[in-house]
């Protein structure tokens, strides 16, 4: 969620604000429509100071940047201040958590689940610990420096730090078959933030398919949930008994997880299972084929096939000394593989100013929580590759409206290079800066030389009033 | 992965921008076989972002006041490349998503309007459309400007076009004509051979019996082994670009005494560019981009069209500009038949496809539409310096 911006709005009469990151308050009023609305004569107002330079923005100086306070960045942030670091922890969202501890942002409905509670018991700990905590706030750049960048509150700051570690999680890659923009498509993701923040559930009838034990967890959320969760559709094969070894391996690292996997299983007795099943297509309506045959009535859908790492600050970067990275914005492993990787990374910012730091027994949890993944994933292998199922009238680029075909035509007429291609068919230009799509253009072209999408500053739209001010 | 060139052409150009892809286009539709080298993807420096200029950018006259008198010998150049973009585009089919709605340059203070006024005379005296506004007139016809403008110069023939459309129309007009496009060659030495020339290349060596160098920048070195001196410098420069809002900036407009331009494309997106530097880089990596360039033309951006606050940056990215005398440097070299330079000088995409008209019609023997005599290379002949001190005034024509 954030990163594809596909879902912005005119809120208040400020357009282009994602709907997915805006809390909704009494009184407020949200229209669709983007900056096409937004521009009209006379609004603002002159500035004093016109020629600002970046010197002239407010500084800070932590001796621990960290950007990103998910598993990995909460992790970091605790141990690089427990070495005795001044620690600023930055989170784009509005409360601290990342996607695996995301905190209910209303008091309505079910209490927080044993996750959420770990993770409020986290955010407590570091906030006791005194680590700096900012939400609603956007690192939007890193230079050479570095120096990083960041927005908050409609303006723009610098953070000058000793030693940084970016801990920006992981984006959902979207699923490329034919209908995957159609309305009540979502991501398993998006409807997994739906119920923790704001404990809704989408209407009528649920399908969700994907590959890997998120979809099976939202399934199982949304049946405790009360939601119409009708099928389960899981690219893996259902597990068998030649699977056994593999589930006692998995018991053996982490006996919680696999209690808790079970549980999900419980719960979804009555919801039917496609396993070694993908969607292929959806057509209005919603009804979704499968690459088995099957079709399925549904009128929220919930893909979830890949995740990608959020490495643009990282990528833009390039190595720096003191800047280190953990968590899923460098391999893909999960919240725990991340909390470790964090602890890891904090300590060895910490390390870098000079200070004594100790990430307790962070490595032999990595190693152990690696363990659990790679056996997981032995059981979540898809049954056939996810490669999807792109025709020529297939978005590729929702921001811009760029088809596979689209795509294609640019390759036909020489388009050797993905920057090419960007070039000629304006694929990557829109609001989500290639994060959506790229993705689906390497898949979709993958003979074509890489370069022309490497992230540069702004890696997310900032407003230029928030740079003014 | 890059393929083999072959290893005969007719006629090889270097460069695969604006310039060279327009001059294999009209020596293609002579009859000529071409062959288009271009290192990155053609036309893919991004270095321009659809001003189409006219008036001298006062940027360039507070950074090389040297180049002044250069500048003012292209100036006539301006209005004509203008309308020959227009009339490109017309004989071709071609839709470059153009609008000349006229460019504007903003003063804040009477001191800049008097700087305007001055400028505006030369220009008129060298045949430009122009003439200065008062702060009622900046109201009336520009309303989106804020508070602090107390007046402009105008200049009509000014206007915008859509780089990526006009790029990608070009291009495929050269295939049409059997340009043999190449893309992804990086030239690495040229040198003269007794039937013609020889290009050494990443992609390998290609002999031929004419050659036209369009590298922008990177000319100076291809014509160094021909007794050229051609002092052309890459200026990384930052453009940003926001995303698209309803129609309200019409002009292109720049600032008498402040680095930036600004201008509405057809698709709503506000880029904002004005020369603020961007990170030079070794070989053909893209220039690295600065903060402070960053907040600071957004910054002016801001002053100059307060409405632009609540709209987005998308994207940032760094184009070269190429600066050489101030003037181009255009046409067939003497003493190496068959050879030949094609850099247009500031502002180079708006006088792109004029500056190729010249040079290909320099080449196929016609007179071209613009005397192209003060523009010739041989002002930069190492072996005759004398030459390029001697005729460095600001004649005009």
């Amino acid at each position: 969620m954030g990163a594809c911006q596909a879902c912005l709005v005119n809120v208040d009469g400020v357009s282009n604000r994602r709907a997915c990151m805006v809390k909704v308050a009494d009184g407020m009023v949200a229209v669709p429509g983007g900056g096409l609305e937004g521009l009209s004569a006379g609004s603002g107002g002159a500035i004093e100071g016109f020629l600002r330079r970046a010197a002239d923005l407010p500084e800070r100086r932590p001796d621990v940047l960290v950007i990103g306070a998910g598993p990995a960045g909460l992790a970091a942030a605790l141990v690089a201040r427990r070495a005795g670091a001044e620690v600023l922890l930055l989170d784009e969202r509005g409360s601290a958590g990342g996607q695996y501890y995301k905190q209910p942002a209303v008091t309505a409905g079910p209490a927080a689940d044993a996750q959420a509670r770990e993770g409020a018991a986290l955010i407590t700990e570091a906030l006791a610990a005194g680590v700096e905590m900012l939400a609603d706030t956007l690192v939007w750049g890193a230079y050479p420096g570095p120096v990083f960048v960041a927005s908050r509150g409609g303006a723009s700051f610098r953070v000058v730090p000793g030693a940084t570690v970016i801990a920006t999680g992981a984006q959902e890659v979207a699923w490329p078959v034919p209908g995957w923009t159609l309305p009540g498509v979502m991501t398993t993701g998006a409807v997994q933030g739906m119920w923790r923040t704001a404990r809704r559930v989408p209407p009528g009838r649920i399908v969700i398919a994907g590959n890997g034990p998120l979809n099976l967890q939202l399934a199982a959320e949304l049946v405790a949930a009360g939601a119409n969760v009708v099928a389960l559709v899981e690219a893996a094969r259902a597990p068998g008994i030649g699977q056994a070894g593999v589930v006692a391996r998995m018991a053996a690292s982490a006996p919680g997880l696999v209690r808790q996997g079970l549980a999900y299983r419980l719960r979804l007795r009555g919801v039917r299972m496609l396993w070694g099943a993908q969607v292929r297509a959806v057509r209005p309506g919603l009804e979704i084929e499968t690459d088995t045959g099957q079709v399925l009535a549904a009128d929220t859908l919930c893909l979830g096939y890949e995740l990608a790492p959020a490495d643009e600050l990282g990528r833009g970067l390039g190595q720096q000394p003191g800047v280190f990275s953990a968590g899923d914005c460098t391999t893909i492993g999960g919240a725990h593989v991340a909390a470790a990787a964090g602890a890891l990374a904090g300590a060895a910012a910490a390390r870098h100013l000079g200070l004594v730091a100790d990430a307790g027994d962070a490595e032999v949890r990595l190693a152990r929580h690696r363990g659990f993944q790679a056996a997981l994933w032995t059981l979540f292998a898809p049954a056939r590759p996810l490669v999807g199922h792109l025709t020529a009238e297939t978005i590729v680029c929702r921001c811009e409206g760029v088809t596979a075909g689209d795509v294609a035509a640019a390759q036909a007429a020489g388009a050797a290079s993905h920057a090419a291609i960007k070039q000629a068919t304006r694929l990557g230009m829109g609001p989500c800066q290639g994060r959506s799509c790229a993705p689906l253009l390497a898949r979709l072209a993958p003979e074509a030389m890489p370069a022309g999408l490497a992230p540069r500053a702004p890696v997310r739209p900032v407003r230029i009033a928030d740079l003014a001010r | 992965m890059t393929p083999r060139l072959p290893q005969r052409a007719e006629t090889v150009v270097i460069g695969g921008g604006i310039v060279g892809t327009c001059i294999a286009g009209f020596l293609a539709e002579a009859g000529m076989a071409v062959t288009l080298l271009d290192s990155g993807h053609a036309a893919g420096s991004t270095s321009n972002a659809g001003s189409l200029h006219v008036q001298m950018q006062s940027r360039f006259m507070r950074l090389y006041p040297a180049q002044v008198p250069g500048l003012e010998a292209q100036l006539p150049l301006y209005p004509l490349a203008v309308r020959f973009w227009a009339e490109l585009g017309a004989r071709l089919g071609l839709d470059f998503e153009m609008k000349l709605t006229g460019g504007l340059m903003v003063a804040e203070s009477e001191e800049q309007l008097a700087f305007l006024g001055h400028k505006a005379a030369r220009e008129r005296a060298l045949g430009l459309d122009v003439e200065i506004l008062g702060r009622s007139d900046v109201e009336r016809m520009a309303p989106y400007l804020g508070p602090a403008i107390v007046g402009a110069e105008l200049c009509r023939d000014e206007g915008k076009l859509n780089p990526l459309a006009a790029n990608k129309a070009l291009a495929g007009w050269t295939r049409g004509l059997g340009v043999d496009r190449r893309p992804g060659v990086r030239v690495t030495a040229v040198a003269a051979d007794t039937d013609g020339f020889v290009v050494e290349s990443d992609a390998g060596r290609m002999a031929c019996r004419r050659l036209v160098i369009a590298a922008a920048w990177d000319s100076g070195r291809l014509a160094a082994p021909f007794g050229l001196a051609i002092p052309s410098v890459a200026e990384p420069l930052n453009i940003a670009i926001t995303e698209p809002a309803s129609p309200l900036i019409g002009h292109l407009v720049q600032h008498a005494d402040r680095m930036i331009t600004l201008k509405q494309l057809g698709s709503g997106q506000v880029v904002i560019g004005g020369g603020w530097p961007a990170l030079p880089a070794a070989g053909n990596a893209a220039p690295g981009l600065e903060l402070d360039s960053l907040i600071a033309s957004a910054t002016l951006g801001l002053h100059v069209v307060p409405a632009l606050g609540q709209l987005r940056i998308l994207r940032c990215w760094a184009g070269n500009n190429t600066v050489v005398d101030g003037r181009g440097v255009l046409g067939r070299v003497a003493g190496h038949p068959g050879l030949a330079v094609a850099i247009p000088g500031d502002a180079g995409y708006t006088l792109g496809p004029l500056a190729a008209r010249m040079v290909a019609d320099d080449i196929l023997g016609r007179a071209p539409m613009v005397d192209i005599e003060q523009f010739r290379p041989e002002r930069f002949n190492v072996a005759l310096p004398a030459q390029a001190a001697g005729d460095g005034g600001g004649n005009g024509q």
